[in-house]
């Protein structure tokens, strides 16, 4: 079903995760191949966040295997998630740090990585020659911009680490159609950079025209992993939201 | 099995009997060792010291254990009973009145005191009263015609109401002991009781306990009032056994120590709180001779039962022996679950027939008109609108940030909304409403992760939820007693073999219907559920479901939102769909399952023009 | 009018110390949510080493130095082996440690050092009239201290890296842990600072009068208030808090009474606590959904 012709950036084997014994995520085993683009979709309390941390390395899960870049890192939590792997987490909710200012954000993203200080300001450039928008901001204190600049300051965050792999949990959330697909254009424009991106969405719009391959979450389990132009993918999008009663 | 449980039932009575008995039988032989003097004087001074510290110990203990509030200065409480005695005796006035006082002084002292700190963290609450000893230290230096400063003052002989002569040394460990029986068994009383309960449910759930009635701020400000009363009639012994008081006594250091030693001892234990206040009396006793080893001692063991039994030592030592003995017996907790795989008709029949009984059928509408809420710019609802007419069951569906949540927390009364036209059931204004409020008015509230009590049992959890209706509606439902409808909805519930268990035991499933069993204790006439499907396997959604039958069948309104869409679309009169905010559509579950301009909201428009984005 | 400027003046000469204080308190709250109430102690014990060091000829400019560097590191021990056995999530375990260690601490300078006051050495002598009162050049000299402290803190947290850190982990611990921050390095860090300034507060109000046990009690009573005025995770409000209650101990102190102070400042507390739960510049807008 899969573009099997990759290599494996991330693979997650058997994976199951209880919250005190509430079972969010069930036997889940899935690949993603570096350089491509995946959305990762379902109804609210399918497990989807759950995903993106464990996929980030910032949860543990209770059961199963972990893969980075083909290494096992089930074990080899420091805490820190896997941001010295060149995997990002942009969570949802973005998680800026709204009292300190745009600039302030952005090199903090850098601070994981182990980069010098010349390195950090070159990243700060090349982050601001990505998104010019930013520019406008960068003495505004976060928590005052609009959700959309937010996003993008979240999205901005995260590329100074120089991730080969990013995770966007929920981008669109609370955010007009037109930054909606301002964040997509982005995203997009990473992937063609080569780098793996996963989006994971509750609204399916925007993720489905242009991600490649799609991950259908429902219950903590996969109902469907495959391209988004197979014939099965819409009958599994209109399950997995409103039931097969 | 109804017969087992009234046993069980007894017999937890039974305890609280023993407990208090023994608390009775341990005053009358003390009495008899220590009044005729049978003990060495040395002896019966140590005794007498270590009950009186236990009176301090018990009452910072049961503060902490039960409202969460640690105090560091209830010296200043100590110092009322004692300055109190000291100033009166000398006047003739007697013990008994000399106590009442005290007891009067310190509950509106501690009252006024929790309600300006009550309202917030406990501790901010802990800082303040370290913020009380220091002060109350400041006034004993100063204010040297009552308290004799640095000086300290003489306490006159102790003089009883009926009676002419004044007591003797004996006489005066007598009214100790009297004290410390009469305080323990207030404290068991009120710990294994009603206002224990309301306690720890704030204690756990401030924002649920609301949802059943209490108010927290006046439970927290009285249980340090009431802990504070307590403490000042230790003072009074203090100042009649001691003969002459000195502000020594009351510093800070003592404050301290007394805290230390009743968490060394173990909180919510009168176990505790005696092994701490022997600790508090033995150890500068024993260490006489050199300055500063009392504080090694104390600093270095509340250092190291903090590290490695965090509980302190009564309780903690009890819970490992509790685990031995559990390993040895096998493990006896294991239950099979009870399932409703084999749900009967009669079983749905005995549901419906109980739901009915205990809710009343709503009479009046519940209108929402033109309400904005918004959180520091952003707008979580824009001017919504909406009715539930009488007995009518309203899903509320939309994506993930639609405003939802936001919506139900107004209607509970713990988001004050920024603008508003109409927030009323029938005539009754709801909008001034605090949450305890509106719970009288019949609003009854269900959470998304149940957010039980977590220091009551299941049991427990719903009684408590009984009893507080019983006082809003007293005239309801002909003499049914609180114990009675938690018991029904145990057993019709399916909560039987979980009912002695507490929250974190137990499954989510169980936890979730037992949030609901709480609304439903409370009899309320319109509720108000948070995601009630969500987080179940397909066994606890059935259950979910015949409650929900239930209680629409018994004519509550109901305002349900969830994220497993079909089962508000099957359970749902009406149907509200939020996005943004603001209301996107509005009609029958039929109409809402086509309307394509909630297909887009929910989908996108992958479903809608699925073909032309699926295709590509 | 001149007099109240007087006191006003020596209430901010006094509340730069209680400013500076409560500025420590905030920094290991906000890192490890623990209201550390061995704080004073740790810092007194600071000084006493100082001065035994002094007495050995080594020059009293290094008594400073000295005393911010053994507090800390008995800052940092603390949270090692006290603070973070317990885990997260045990703030009055936390609390109630920091108390029984803070008389462990109490005793040991009994033991070492005696219970009696001791003389600090004078750092400089005369003083100077400022709005017609006489203000010793030490006080001056111990406000230039606490102030500049204060301003190496602000540059601290504003401009380097570890600072900015620190400000994120604070502000969200999932967060900063995510972007790389590593959370046992931050808590370390903050309590080498929270009770180094703290020995820094200490070393003044020895300067100024002479070290005994008893040396912290009453700034640190009076920075708590401060930090109630200001809420115990804002910086700046600690600080403004601190300030305040340097001038309004002092203006209560010589309008009303000169022996009821701390009554005073609690019965304000109190009343202010009723008007405005949060504190005057805490935590506001904290309404997260």
């Amino acid at each position: 079903m899969t573009i099997t012709t990759g290599i494996q950036d991330l693979g997650l084997e058997n994976i199951t995760h209880r919250y005190n014994g509430v079972l969010a995520l069930n036997h889940v085993s899935l690949e993603i191949e570096k350089g491509s683009f995946t959305a990762i979709l379902g109804p609210n309390g399918a497990g989807k966040s759950t995903l993106a941390l464990i996929l980030g390395g910032m949860l543990r899960p209770t059961n199963g295997t972990v893969k980075v870049k083909a290494a096992d890192r089930s074990r080899s939590h420091s805490g820190n998630g896997f941001i010295n792997l060149g995997v990002v987490l942009v969570p949802e909710g973005r998680r800026l740090f709204t009292t300190m200012n745009v600039k302030e954000n952005l090199l903090l993203g850098a601070y994981g990585s182990g980069q010098s200080k010349v390195e950090m300001m070159k990243s700060y450039e090349d982050t601001l020659e990505f998104l010019p928008e930013l520019k406008r901001h960068l003495n505004k204190q976060a928590g005052l911009l609009s959700g959309g600049e937010q996003q993008m300051v979240a999205v901005a965050r995260a590329l100074m680490a120089r991730p080969t792999t990013i995770i966007l949990d929920e981008p669109s959330l609370g955010l007009a159609p037109k930054m909606i697909e301002r964040i997509y254009e982005v995203i997009s424009s990473l992937n063609q950079r080569a780098m793996t991106v996963i989006v994971i969405e509750q609204m399916t719009t925007y993720a489905l025209q242009h991600a490649q391959s799609m991950i259908v979450l429902e219950g903590g389990m996969i109902r469907y992993h495959g391209s988004v132009t197979d014939a099965a993918a819409k009958e599994a999008l209109q399950a997995g939201y409103f039931g097969t009663e | 099995m109804n017969f087992e449980n009234h046993l069980s039932r007894q017999l937890v009575k039974k305890l609280k009997l023993i407990q208090i008995g023994a608390i009775l039988g341990a005053g009358i032989i003390l009495m008899v060792l220590l009044g005729p003097g049978l003990v060495g004087s040395y002896m019966s001074y140590i005794i007498d010291l270590t009950l009186i510290y236990a009176i301090g110990t018990i009452s910072i203990s049961m503060l902490a254990n039960y409202a969460g509030i640690w105090s560091i200065g209830h010296t200043a409480f100590l110092a009322i009973g004692a300055y109190l005695a000291a100033n009166l005796s000398v006047r003739g006035i007697s013990v008994e009145i000399i106590i009442l006082l005290g007891i009067i002084i310190s509950l509106v002292l501690g009252v006024i005191i929790g309600l300006s700190a009550g309202r917030f963290a406990a501790l901010y609450m802990a800082i303040l009263t370290l913020a009380l000893g220091l002060v109350s230290n400041e006034i004993i230096g100063r204010w040297q015609s009552v308290t004799g400063g640095d000086q300290g003052i003489t306490v006159g002989p102790a003089q009883l109401f009926f009676s002419n002569t004044p007591l003797d040394t004996n006489g005066h460990i007598l009214i100790t002991i009297v004290l410390v029986t009469l305080t323990f068994l207030v404290v068991t009383l009120i710990t294994k009781g009603n206002l224990g309960r309301r306690w720890l449910a704030i204690k756990s759930q401030r924002m649920a306990s609301m949802s059943i009635g209490l108010k927290p701020s006046l439970e927290n400000a009285l249980a340090f009032g009431i802990s504070g009363a307590i403490t000042s009639t230790a003072g009074v012994a203090l100042a009649f056994s001691m003969m002459y008081i000195s502000p020594e006594a009351f510093s800070i250091a003592i404050a301290t120590n007394l805290l230390l030693c009743t968490v060394v001892g173990g909180v919510g234990s009168i176990g505790g709180a005696l092994l701490g206040a022997m600790f508090l009396v033995l150890v500068p006793e024993m260490a006489r001779e050199v300055q500063g080893i009392s504080a090694y001692v104390f600093g270095i063991a509340t250092i190291l039962v903090l590290l490695f039994l965090p509980k302190g030592i009564v309780p903690g030592i009890a819970q490992r022996l509790k685990q031995w003995t559990n390993k040895s017996s096998s493990n006896s907790t294991s239950f099979v679950a009870a399932t409703v795989d084999n749900l009967t008709d009669s079983d749905y029949e005995n549901l419906s027939c109980l739901v009915e009984n205990l809710l009343k059928p709503a009479t009046s509408n519940l209108i929402i008109s033109g309400l904005s809420v918004s959180f520091g710019g952003v707008r979580a609802l824009d001017n919504v609108s909406l009715e539930v007419p009488p007995g009518s069951v309203l899903g509320l569906i939309g994506p993930n940030g639609a405003g939802k949540t936001t919506l139900l927390n107004v209607l509970s009364g713990y988001v004050k909304p920024t603008n508003v036209e109409a927030l009323k059931l029938g005539k009754t204004d709801l909008t001034r409403l605090a949450p305890y409020g509106r719970v009288k008015q019949g609003f009854g509230r269900t959470f998304q992760h149940a957010e039980l009590f977590d220091e009551l049992t299941i049991e427990e959890n719903i009684f408590l939820a009984a009893q507080q209706s019983k006082k809003f509606h007293n005239n309801s439902k002909t003499g049914t007693s609180a114990v009675d409808i938690a018991e029904k909805l145990i057993d019709n519930l399916w909560l039987r073999p979980y009912a002695r268990l507490y929250p974190g035991e137990v499954p989510f499933g169980v936890q979730k219907v037992t949030d609901i069993a709480r609304a439903l204790a409370t009899g309320a006439q319109v509720i108000v559920m948070d995601e009630p499907f969500s987080g179940l396997d397909a066994e606890e959604r059935s259950e979910v479901r015949s409650i929900l039958k239930a209680m629409k069948n018994a004519g509550v309104s109901i305002l349900i939102i969830d994220h497993v869409v079909q089962e508000v679309l099957n359970i749902a009169d009406n149907m509200v769909v939020l996005d943004f905010g603001r209301v996107l559509a509005t009609g029958t579950p039929e109409d809402i399952k086509s309307n394509p301009k909630v297909l887009e909201a929910y989908l996108g428009s992958a479903l809608k023009d699925g073909k032309e984005v699926l295709s590509n | 009018m001149h007099d109240l400027l007087s006191v006003i003046f020596s209430g901010l000469v006094s509340g730069s110390l209680y400013a500076l204080l409560g500025l420590s308190i905030v920094i290991i709250f906000r890192a490890t949510d623990v209201v550390n109430f061995a704080i004073g102690d740790i810092a007194t014990i600071g000084v006493y080493v100082a001065i035994s060091v002094i007495s050995l000829g080594v020059p009293v400019v290094a008594a400073l130095p000295i005393t911010f560097l053994v507090a800390g590191i008995i800052g940092v021990g603390v949270e090692r082996f006290m603070i973070r056995p317990l885990g997260p999530g045990n703030m009055f375990s936390a609390l109630i440690i920091t108390m029984g260690f803070g008389l462990v601490l109490q005793a040991l300078i009994g033991t070492i050092w005696g219970y009696n006051p001791r003389p600090f050495p004078p750092i400089i002598d005369g003083n100077i009239t400022v709005f017609g009162v006489a203000i010793t050049y030490q006080k001056l000299l111990a406000t230039g201290l606490a102030v500049v402290a204060m301003l190496l803190i602000t540059a601290l947290f504003n401009w380097t890296r570890i600072g900015l850190a620190m400000r994120a982990s604070a502000e969200d611990h999932f967060a900063a842990r995510m972007i790389g921050i590593k959370s046992t390095r931050v808590a370390s860090l903050a309590w080498f600072l929270g009770c180094g300034l703290a020995g820094v507060t200490a070393f003044i109000m020895a300067a100024e009068s002479s070290v005994s046990v008893a040396l912290m009690a009453m700034v640190l009573f009076r920075a708590f208030a401060g930090v109630f005025l200001g809420g115990l995770t804002n910086m700046i409000g600690a600080a403004a808090g601190g300030m305040m209650i340097g001038i309004l101990d002092n203006v209560a102190g010589s309008y009303v009474s000169a022996s009821f102070r701390d009554t005073m400042v609690f019965a304000v507390i109190v009343v202010i606590l009723f008007l405005r739960p949060s504190g005057i510049l805490g935590a506001r807008g904290g309404a997260r959904v």
